[in-house]
């Protein structure tokens, strides 16, 4: 067996793993999907090339080779779609996209004819036996990859700059492993070539990547995969050790053995199977703390717990911000009650002797004293996230103390408020966490309507027995291709947006057992539906 | 309440029972007063009667100040308006000023102010 098949094995295994983690995975963001793809034919790719250099005979040989060069085809271009997907640019670069696919099902029919390669001219060159040479149209080939790959890395640097730390670092890690592993990828079209004879010294390179892009994922959770990782990531390297020891066994004993026992693989299996059996849970230890210590430098808890503290900091940011605004409208609403107070004792001085003053004091001066303080303490729940805690609760109380806190930026926007509040059944939920909901919602669709507008707040109850809250503007609308990414974690397209309002609002609904949707037509306005279980 | 004849009318509009207290408080003594919760309310009042001057909040449930202002301006072109507002800003001052409002008192007020204003209005 040549060390270079035994690369591409693991790469084979390490892609293997990706790709599953991903399709296991239930997000279905276009990015995902397509780096999951990718995945997938770099895992067709490496395990092609894997049984290509265990081939010993010319015809096999042959056959694995043009097997690998189907996916090989592909990948530039999953590559590049997921590239415009992962950047939003989809829609906007739609034409290339086709045409790159277009250029690769022609590559895929040329190469089945062998168009690529001189299969008259194949040479020995260490360590494959089988090593074609490339023929004139091979130039195309590596032509439109190189061109696709370019294009993808420059879209996924574009897109860099308008991201926020400390995103912009993890895309440039990203991006930096990236480049390493299409660089060490693209040496192996070197060797077809009898001018450059580079041997393919590339997948190493590939074998990196992937281990780069695995501790991204299962750091910084860059595809929103969280801890699968970690178990598909042990079981992978299991597999690689177990598939090491059963094949040392078997070569071991019909090289040597056979001679003494005959025809000697069952014992060889029989074998194989008690060591692996005996060394399975060593080795799984082994594994786990070999991830730990030497490949992620700090046990996994302590990373995922970096992950989640990073994560609750931003979601104060976010809600501070929330809070800002809501401040600012407070102030407004603080002012009402203090003229009153004001008013009251500006006089104070000159009617304390007249006893009917005093009476209309009293009765005044206390409950605005007291708007003031609900006013204060409305405020400070907003800035104090709390674990859920469900109750019984009518919604409307809930929407409608969330409006209240707003009315003075509604009346600041020009924006009309339409309630329809039908007799509905209460259900299990955190008042605070919900009026966070709302109030992300409602400020959304402030901001959605910078020239006025209505915004429509309606409950209803389903046929399905649940509850259906509709919250609708009359603003600027959602692009389409934003909106299979509107509640991502660190989406937006607002210049100091954090991009977590509608992430909290999705993660706060989820909680509740909930389910939100979004309706939205550019220039017509937005509405989100919200549906809760009902007690 | 009773009308003295002698003083002059004020219509006020504003749905908080303190603002309220606070306007009965600082002109009580000087003007009759009328007192109103919202625009509906208001409107309703005007067609029927003719105050000398008006004291109109902007942030009210039902009808928005500004809304109000307009079908007054309508209704009694001639009838001077004060708004009284806590939502004070450039914008909206100006607007108000367009759509025919005589005086912008932002919340919290002075008590000589808003006697000032009113005072200004009646002459």
């Amino acid at each position: 067996m040549n060390y270079y098949a035994i690369i591409n094995g693991i790469n084979s295994l390490l892609s293997f793993g990706i790709a599953v983690v991903i399709f296991l995975n239930k997000s279905r963001k276009p990015a995902t999907v397509t780096f999951g793809l990718f995945a997938f034919l770099v895992f067709l790719w490496t395990f092609f090339y894997f049984m290509w250099g265990l081939q010993t005979e010319l015809p096999k040989s042959l056959v694995w080779f043009q097997l690998l060069e189907y996916p090989v085809c592909f990948i530039h271009m999953a590559y590049f779609h997921f590239a415009l997907a992962f950047s939003n640019n989809v829609s906007k670069y739609k034409k290339s996209l086709l045409l790159g696919y277009l250029i690769s099902v022609v590559l895929a029919v040329i190469n089945s004819q062998n168009g690529f390669f001189d299969l008259t001219y194949i040479r020995n060159r260490t360590p494959f036996l089988y090593w074609p040479h490339a023929s004139p149209l091979l130039s195309l080939f590596i032509g439109s990859e190189v061109i696709y790959v370019a294009f993808s890395f420059f879209i996924l640097a574009q897109s860099i700059k308008t991201t926020k730390e400390p995103f912009k670092h993890r895309l440039k890690q990203f991006l930096t492993i990236n480049i390493i592993g299409w660089t060490g990828g693209v040496t192996n079209w070197f060797y077809f070539y009898d001018s450059t004879p580079i041997p393919p010294i590339g997948n190493p390179a590939v074998t990196f990547y992937l281990l780069g892009v695995f501790y991204l994922i299962y750091k910084h959770d860059i595809f929103d995969i969280k801890f699968v990782i970690q178990k598909t990531f042990i079981y992978a390297m299991l597999t690689l050790f177990i598939t090491l020891i059963y094949t040392t066994f078997i070569v071991v004993f019909e090289r040597l053995f056979q001679s003494f026992f005959g025809y000697s693989s069952i014992i060889a299996v029989i074998l194989a199977a008690l060591t692996i059996a005996i060394l399975f849970n060593p080795l799984k230890e082994f594994i786990v703390n070999l991830l730990e210590r030497r490949f992620f430098g700090k046990k996994l808890i302590e990373l995922s717990s970096e992950n989640i503290q990073m994560k609750i900091e931003l979601q104060k940011q976010d809600q501070m911000k929330a809070v800002a605004t809501l401040a600012s409208g407070m102030a407004h609403e603080v002012k009402n009650p203090l003229t009153a107070i004001k008013t009251f004792t500006e006089h104070l001085p000159q009617k304390f002797n007249d006893p009917e003053f005093i009476s209309k004091f009293t009765q005044v001066v206390g409950p605005e004293v007291e708007k003031i303080d609900s006013l204060v303490k409305q405020l400070l729940e907003f800035s104090k996230p709390s674990p859920l805690q469900l109750e019984k609760l009518n919604i409307h109380h809930v929407l409608s103390e969330t409006l209240e806190l707003l009315s003075g930026e509604f009346i600041k926007h020009n924006i009309k408020l339409q309630k329809s509040f039908p007799d509905i059944p209460e259900i299990n939920g955190d008042k605070k966490q919900l009026k966070q909901v709302f109030l992300n919602l409602f400020l959304n669709s402030i901001q959605a309507m910078p020239n006025g507008g209505t915004l429509t707040v309606s409950t209803s109850f389903t046929r399905k027995r649940e509850l259906l809250v509709s919250i609708s503007d009359t603003g600027i609308g959602i692009p389409k291709e934003n909106l299979p990414h509107l509640f991502d974690p660190f989406f937006t397209t607002k210049q100091d947006g954090t991009g977590l309002g509608l992430a909290i609002v999705h993660g706060i609904i989820k909680e509740h057992g909930g389910k939100i949707e979004v309706q939205s037509a550019a220039n017509q306005g937005t509405c989100f539906n919200i549906l809760f279980k009902t007690i | 309440m009773s009308l003295d004849s002698n003083k002059p009318t004020l219509l006020i509009c504003d749905d908080e029972e303190g603002i309220r207290e606070s306007f009965k408080l600082v002109l009580g003594d000087l003007y009759n007063l009328r007192l109103v919760r919202n625009g509906v309310e208001a409107l309703d009042l005007l067609k029927t009667f003719t105050p000398d001057a008006m004291l109109l909040d902007i942030k009210m449930p039902k009808i928005h100040g500004m809304e109000i202002l307009k079908q007054i301006k309508k209704l009694k072109p001639r009838l001077p308006v004060i708004i009284v507002t806590g939502y004070q800003s450039v914008e909206m001052a100006q607007e108000a000023l367009k759509n025919g409002a005589s005086d912008y008192i932002p919340k919290p007020f002075e008590s000589q102010q808003i006697l000032k204003a009113v005072s200004d209005v009646l002459k």
